[in-house]
């Protein structure tokens, strides 16, 4: 086997958090009782991990910034034109969909905790609505994972490189 | 490690449905359930503050307030109104 030069993309602190958030995703999703105090906590949890990684957007390593990353327009609509085509560039950091993804997931993140909080509360424990929209909201979160996973594969398959091995170690080939 | 190993068991694990809170209870025929009116009287009468009292799968659900006012989630035998699991 070739060896093969390498970069490092991912920092510790995208690692680490990208990983726990997904096992507590995980774990709350498929495997802890929605009733348990363990659910709530490890919900907070995440959400406190998300904010330590929105923060590190600011001062992390150059592929963990906003300013590397952040779909803007004028980034996402050619990368897009050229995706339809299946001509879309190798990015080294994160592409601008899966940039949007980034953002869809963190969304669902906070709202999921918000409502998870609330849910709580003296206020709304019990509320079936609330419960509802919580459900809602997590099945909305696991079905983003789902398209987040084939996005990675797909995306390991065009540019041969294997995305899910590279957020381990944090390297990719140059 | 392949991608497609890793994939593939990430994605059966993420197909799988999500987990609800739940209780095992035992099953009794319709007739034999106490009746909604009466089984919330009685926990009225035992000092509970109900929040929301319905039907969960064999279960009668309580979401409501203890004496002390602490938040309780109860699932009842249906015929029997025996606590069948007390969330934590």
């Amino acid at each position: 086997m070739r060896v093969k030069a390498s970069v490092p993309v991912w920092d510790w602190l995208v690692r680490a958090t990208h990983w726990l958030i997904a096992a507590i995703v995980i774990a709350n999703l498929f495997v802890i009782d929605s009733a348990l105090r363990l659910h709530r906590w490890l919900g907070y949890a995440a959400l406190a991990l998300m904010l330590i990684r929105i923060a590190w957007g600011f001062v992390g390593s150059v592929h963990a910034r906003f300013s590397d990353w952040f779909p803007t327009p004028g980034r996402l609509l050619p990368y897009l034109k050229l995706m339809t085509r299946g001509r879309e560039p190798r990015v080294r950091g994160h592409n601008p969909v899966g940039a949007v993804m980034m953002l869809a997931l963190w969304t669902l993140l906070a709202v999921l905790g918000v409502t998870g909080f609330l849910l709580g509360t003296d206020r709304f424990f019990g509320d079936e609505d609330l419960q509802y929209l919580h459900e809602w909201l997590a099945l909305a979160l696991r079905n983003c994972v789902l398209v987040h996973l084939a996005g990675a594969v797909l995306e390991s398959v065009r540019h041969r490189e294997n995305l899910i091995v590279s957020m381990i170690t944090g390297r990719k080939r140059p | 490690m392949n991608i497609p190993r890793i994939a593939i068991a990430l994605v059966c694990l993420l197909a799988s449905n999500l987990s609800y809170a739940w209780a095992d209870c035992k099953a009794h025929p319709k007739n034999e359930w106490m009746k909604e009116a009466d089984a919330r009287a009685r926990l009225e009468k035992e000092g509970y503050k109900i929040k929301s009292f319905k039907t969960s799968g064999e279960c009668y659900e309580l979401y409501g307030f203890d004496k002390k006012g602490a938040q309780v989630e109860i699932y009842f035998d249906a015929k029997t109104m025996a606590v069948v699991k007390r969330a934590e």
